[in-house]
């Protein structure tokens, strides 16, 4: 602050920049009180604005999104050093490498859910496929090996998705039960890509790498995917559970405003960066230590937040 | 607690997060500007219930200023157009550049001069339909500065030290920067800075006097 600053005292009228704005001696003249509008403008301003809805950045369709996400991942393990193959991986126990060998098996175990002929998976009981549970075996071996070729198993894994994705024999609407969870291949695409971004953002922590954001079309499509499925998961979480309008506001590039729950007015209201909301829904930030703007029923935004994260595995 | 029973307690719609009026009567401190940056952000994310905050916490601002310089029957519109502009580019307001209230401020002072030029070619126009001769581009500037109760403001502006009525009539009235100013007053620019605020203080203080003893 300047001592100009200084010089005009504590006048909340006034701030640096309203003399730079052309606007001082106005807000200095009209004093603290100004004069309130007629009732009915509000109505009016508010309506318009009901009526005329900002635009948002569009949505990738799911196929587009997880190709995405492969290819980020890809380049990343490219980049990768001796050294940081070897870093642990956190939250896991695994390393880098043992964090790949992961997700080969489970990139294997999604092509199996859609159809795509794959080497066997182990640990899949056709029931909750217990996501950290499958492929020990694979990933036992895996590690034997160097971790350029367990790059290179997962890359052709996940190519052989992206290769059926993007060819005519993709269904979005067909079944592909991942982890005990109904989803269509279209969804399932979303949650794949929401574990690849996360892995990723995993590897750059564990190497020191700053963590690379994804677009704010494929922020769109992840986050309004989980926000839009958040009265299914706290129904999950709480069978008995009443689902109330609730108003999720996901701040930030790629992100948007979100009415879920049924119509009427909103009992609460989250609002919080969409990366950051994302990183809840990964398990990466706890609920409790998200910083975000609460307004009405707290104990209603506590229940969402908690189910937001049942998809995370 | 499910979140049934919670709803039961929770039959009531979200209402604003800070009060208004201890809003008012803060500094610009932090905490307003992070709030006010966390409403903007709301708004580009398309959240009109922080459009409707904002519009509670400043409308009364943007329609008295309306009111003073474009008078009672066009104060309205400029304040409509002030929120709707806000709302169909949020992005515009830089929070590093000042508080969301002076930002709004500037914006209404932009449309009332606007609204000023529109209606003095609107009257030129109706002149040269009745062979009137051209006359010169009003001074919007100071047609606006007239219309802010205009007989008072001068009383007041007499009452100043003449340094300080000199620099404010400068910078506002001859629209010189603060730079300007104190090139054209031959004084440093912390000094034509420091005459301008103080005498801005002195003749809110006296107009707010003159409001009182009218009162009373």
């Amino acid at each position: 602050m300047s001592d100009d600053r200084h010089q005009f005292g504590d006048d909340p009228m006034l701030d640096d920049h309203a003399a730079e704005w052309g606007v001082e001696p106005v807000l200095a003249l009209l004093g603290d009180a100004g004069e309130p509008p007629p009732v009915a403008l509000r109505a009016g301003v508010i309506g318009r604005a009901r009526a005329v809805r900002r635009p948002l950045a569009e949505p990738i369709d799911p196929p587009a999104l997880y190709a995405a996400r492969v290819r980020d991942l890809r380049r990343l393990l490219d980049s990768l050093t001796v050294r940081d193959w070897a870093r642990r991986a956190h939250p896991y126990e695994w390393t880098v490498h043992g964090l790949v060998a992961h997700l080969l098996v489970i990139e294997r175990y999604t092509a199996t859910q859609f159809g795509i002929e794959t080497p066997d998976v182990d640990g899949v009981d056709g029931l909750d496929d217990t996501h950290l549970e499958l492929g020990a075996t694979t990933i036992a071996h895996e590690l034997e090996r160097d971790p350029e070729v367990t790059a290179a198993a997962w890359a052709v894994a996940a190519r052989r998705v992206v290769d059926l994705i993007e060819s005519d024999t993709y269904r979005p609407d067909r079944p592909a039960r991942l982890h005990g969870w109904p989803f269509s291949q279209s969804s399932a695409l979303v949650a794949r890509a929401f574990e690849l971004w996360t892995h990723a953002d995993d590897i750059r922590r564990a190497t020191g790498r700053e963590l690379m954001p994804p677009t704010a079309g494929e922020l769109r499509t992840m986050s309004s995917f989980s926000v839009q499925g958040l009265p299914f998961l706290v129904q999950l979480r709480h069978p008995r559970a009443q689902v109330v309008p609730v108003r999720i506001v996901l701040t930030g590039s790629g992100g948007g405003t979100y009415d879920i729950g049924g119509e009427g007015e909103p009992v609460a209201r989250l609002a919080v960066d969409v990366i950051d909301y994302c990183r809840v829904v990964a398990r990466r930030i706890e609920p409790a230590e998200l910083d975000a703007e609460r307004a009405g029923d707290h104990h209603v935004l506590d229940a969402l937040l908690d189910a937001a994260s049942l998809f995370a595995v | 607690m499910t979140v049934r029973s919670v709803a039961r307690r929770a039959r009531r719609p979200v209402g604003d997060l800070a009060p208004r009026r201890e809003l008012r009567c803060c500094t610009v401190s932090d905490g307003i500007a992070h709030w006010e940056r966390t409403l903007v952000a709301r708004l580009v994310a398309g959240d009109d219930s922080a459009l409707a905050t904002i519009y509670d916490q400043y409308a009364a601002l943007v329609y008295g200023i309306g009111v003073r310089l474009v008078g009672r029957d066009h104060a309205a519109d400029v304040t409509q157009e002030v929120f709707a502009g806000l709302w169909d580019h949020p992005e515009r307001f830089d929070a590093t550049k000042g508080s969301l209230r002076t930002y709004l401020a500037m914006v209404c002072r932009r449309r009332c001069i606007d609204h000023l030029r529109r209606g003095g070619r609107r009257e030129a126009n109706e002149r040269r339909g009745h062979d009137a001769p051209l006359s010169v581009a009003p001074n919007v500037d100071e047609a606006a500065m007239a219309m802010i109760d205009g007989e008072r403001l001068r009383d007041a502006l007499f009452v100043l030290p003449s340094h300080q009525r000199e620099a404010i009539e400068l910078a506002y009235f001859g629209g010189l920067t603060f730079r300007e100013v104190a090139v054209h007053t031959g004084t440093a620019e912390g000094t034509a800075k420091s005459r301008i605020r103080l005498g801005l203080q002195r003749l809110a203080h006296e107009l707010r006097t003159a409001d009182e003893v009218e009162r009373a």
